[in-house]
């Protein structure tokens, strides 16, 4: 029975604070226990706690890709297997991407909490696994034309049945994976961190008592809740439309995809209206409806108050239309697999740029929003056993009201760390050659948008199977008040003895220049990644002269965009940059800026 | 005409059932909507209320009634 006695809000804050940060601690056993890079240094999971009701009531802010997708895949998987079907240490495993999942790739688990043999609600995680079977090694055909090319697809089923593994279950799955030790590592990874979370609810139930604990879940929704229409109250009532482009799928060449927006603020409540999106595509670049929920969610939680506790209150006065059989619903046979890594960010830039007409100081200009996806594997010459890597790269993101962007940063869906060069290199047969921040790859402004990244890696086993799924290569992010693009990304290839880069349908015949799959390349042969750079925010000529000399000193602006974009003369004396105060003022008043 | 539908597949039957409205997926139950001679699927009453009140002036026949676009 449920107390009806409201929880005095230094409790409450006690209590909010104790369940996130058990969700924390669940991320770093994680962190701590798996065997992919992915997991321990990617960090590309969530950690959720649910009540009974199937609610959430605490995350933790590991992958915000995933924000969406966990609400669903618990809160479907529950009422699918049914309430009356969980026992105590059950474990129930999925990875649907037509049931709330992401994409192939991540894995949910889910596990019942009962204390005192009453069930208090449900922990759980979900992760990016790097090896799922499939037509392509690390799980990313870029080329796939239907879900069955993208690995081993499982509906709900239970792994652990009260506390003893399932092993047909653990047999099937691993034999169907490239690297089943990696998976049986970061399975249990994701398993011991359901035991922290376990054990860390039953100390919080046993101190403050079992309806005190479902009580103050609920108030805490409500609370969210309420804040969170306090701050859609702050939006003025309108309906704002904006639009952008994937470039293309993977399979048909040259067909762009789009993603379309209406986003209808009236009052407390906000609606978010995906109808006049692009049918699904043949190729992978779809999104499921967990990505576009965790897109829509990501995007509000980015323009409203960070202390909002993250529970499903918040998501309460939010409304999606998002149709299936579109590129931001795909239905089932589609492919999916680069709808969670490379297109979410582009929905989130969607929502910022129909929020740039109500709320501008609150939004971003368009980030480069790749993930670089770069997927490769074979045998390890060193240990003659098989490894895959699913390997990201950071771009820049877009210049806001409060300052320039984040530069070679995991776009905004992924909040992952990148792997240091020394991890890369240690575990993989690869030579980093070059790696590197991309001069005037920001699209200019008064706040600049940030910088991207090249990398340039050598081939050292005699064979390696890549693929990659980028986007942002023929256009870049734009800008918003007159800012400028951002500059496109690239993915290159140059064969050992050849003497310049050439795309991989080039040298491959793919259908796409960057989205391909099982492509071997040879030892010697050099990759280079270059990611998009973020767009501009304001017009470059109200940049502060002291910013940009500080941009030419940091390498993130040339002397000559300086110059020509920002209307400020530099001179280089004793090894240093500094304003050439006259000529710049001569330069601007030429110019008519004040 | 609106009830509750359970959803009750063969076990072979791998479709997944959507919300006409907000596409989301439909567990168990859904609600069944009678309109114009169409069968529609629903979440809810809520859905069922936004696909009147929103979706229909807004897009109609012109997306076949849903926006499903197979």
């Amino acid at each position: 029975m449920q107390t009806e006695k409201p929880i005095d809000s230094v409790t409450l804050t006690i209590i909010n604070n104790y369940l996130v940060n058990t969700c924390r601690e669940m991320g770093l056993a994680m962190m701590k226990t798996s065997y992919s890079s992915i997991f321990n240094e990617g960090l590309d999971f969530s950690c959720v706690i649910f009540d009974r009701d199937g609610e959430m009531v605490a995350y933790a802010e590991f992958c915000p890709a995933q924000i969406g997708a966990i609400l669903y895949t618990m809160q479907w998987t529950i009422a699918e297997i049914g309430l009356e079907n969980f026992k105590p240490g059950d474990v129930v495993m999925h990875n649907d991407p037509y049931r709330g999942g992401c994409h192939m790739p991540e894995h949910t688990v889910i596990q019942a909490v009962y204390h005192n043999g009453e069930l208090y609600g449900f922990i759980g995680n979900i992760a990016h696994v790097t090896e799922i079977g499939g037509k392509a090694v690390g799980g990313f055909a870029a080329d796939a034309k239907e879900v069955y090319q993208e690995g081993l697809r499982l509906p709900p089923v239970k792994i652990i049945r009260e506390g003893e593994p399932v092993e047909d279950i653990w047999k099937i799955i691993l034999e169907n994976h490239r690297t089943p030790r990696t998976s049986w590592g970061d399975f249990h990874a994701m398993l011991g961190s359901l035991n922290v979370a376990e054990r860390r609810l039953h100390q919080l139930l046993d101190r403050y008592g079992f309806d005190e604990i479902l009580t103050a879940g609920k108030q805490l929704m409500d609370y969210s809740e309420t804040r969170m229409r306090a701050e859609i109250r702050d939006i003025p009532n309108g309906e704002y439309q904006f639009d952008d482009w994937i470039e293309n799928d993977g399979v048909v060449p040259d067909k762009r995809y789009r993603i379309n927006c209406t986003v209808i603020v009236r009052d407390e409540d906000i609606l978010f209206d995906y109808t006049d999106s692009s049918p699904q595509a043949r190729g992978p670049c779809n999104c499921t409806y967990g990505v576009t929920a965790s897109a829509t969610f990501n995007a509000m939680l980015n323009i409203t108050d960070q202390t909002i506790p993250r529970n499903s209150g918040c998501y309460r006065p939010i409304q999606l239309i998002v149709p299936p059989g579109t590129v931001v619903n795909v239905k089932h046979p589609g492919p999916s697999v680069g709808g969670n890594s490379e297109i979410h960010e582009r929905i989130v830039d969607v929502l910022f740029g129909c929020l740039s007409y109500a709320v501008p100081e609150r939004v971003a200009a368009a980030a480069g929003a790749s993930a670089c996806n770069f997927l490769f594997g074979g045998m390890h010459p060193s240990t003659d056993q098989y490894y895959a890597n699913y390997h990201i790269d950071g771009c820049g993101w877009g210049g806001k009201a409060t300052g320039d962007g984040n530069h070679t940063q995991c776009p905004i869906n992924g909040n992952c760390r990148n792997t240091p060069v020394e991890v890369f290199e240690t575990r993989y047969p690869w030579l980093t050659k070059t790696y590197r921040i991309v001069e005037d790859s920001g699209g200019h402004g008064q706040h600049r948008g940030g910088c991207g990244s090249e990398r340039v890696i050598e081939a050292l086993a005699p064979e390696i199977t890549v693929s990659s799924f980028m986007d942002r290569h023929e256009t870049g992010a734009w800008g918003l008040f007159g800012g400028q693009e951002g500059a496109s990304g690239a993915v290159r290839i140059r064969k050992n003895g050849d003497d310049r880069w050439r795309t991989f349908s080039e040298v491959y015949g793919t259908a796409s220049p960057n989205k391909f799959a099982d492509i071997q390349i040879q030892a010697g042969d050099e990759v280079r990644i270059v990611s998009p750079g973020g767009g501009g925010y304001g017009p470059p000529e109200n940049r502060e002269p002291s910013e940009v000399l500080d941009d030419v000193r940091e390498g993130l602006v040339s002397p000559k965009e300086a110059q020509e974009v920002y209307a400020v003369t530099l001179v280089r004396e004793a090894g240093d940059w500094r304003v050439d105060e006259g000529a710049t003022a001569d330069l601007r008043r030429e110019r008519g800026i004040s | 005409m609106a009830q509750w539908e359970p959803i009750s597949d063969a076990l072979y039957a791998t479709q997944i059932h959507h919300c006409d409205l907000c596409g989301k997926m439909l567990v168990r139950r859904l609600w069944r909507v009678e309109y114009d001679g169409k069968s529609l699927k629903f979440c809810d009453e809520r859905c069922e209320g936004t696909w009147f009140d929103y979706w229909l002036p807004r897009y109609g026949e012109a997306h076949g009634f849903t926006g499903n676009k197979d």
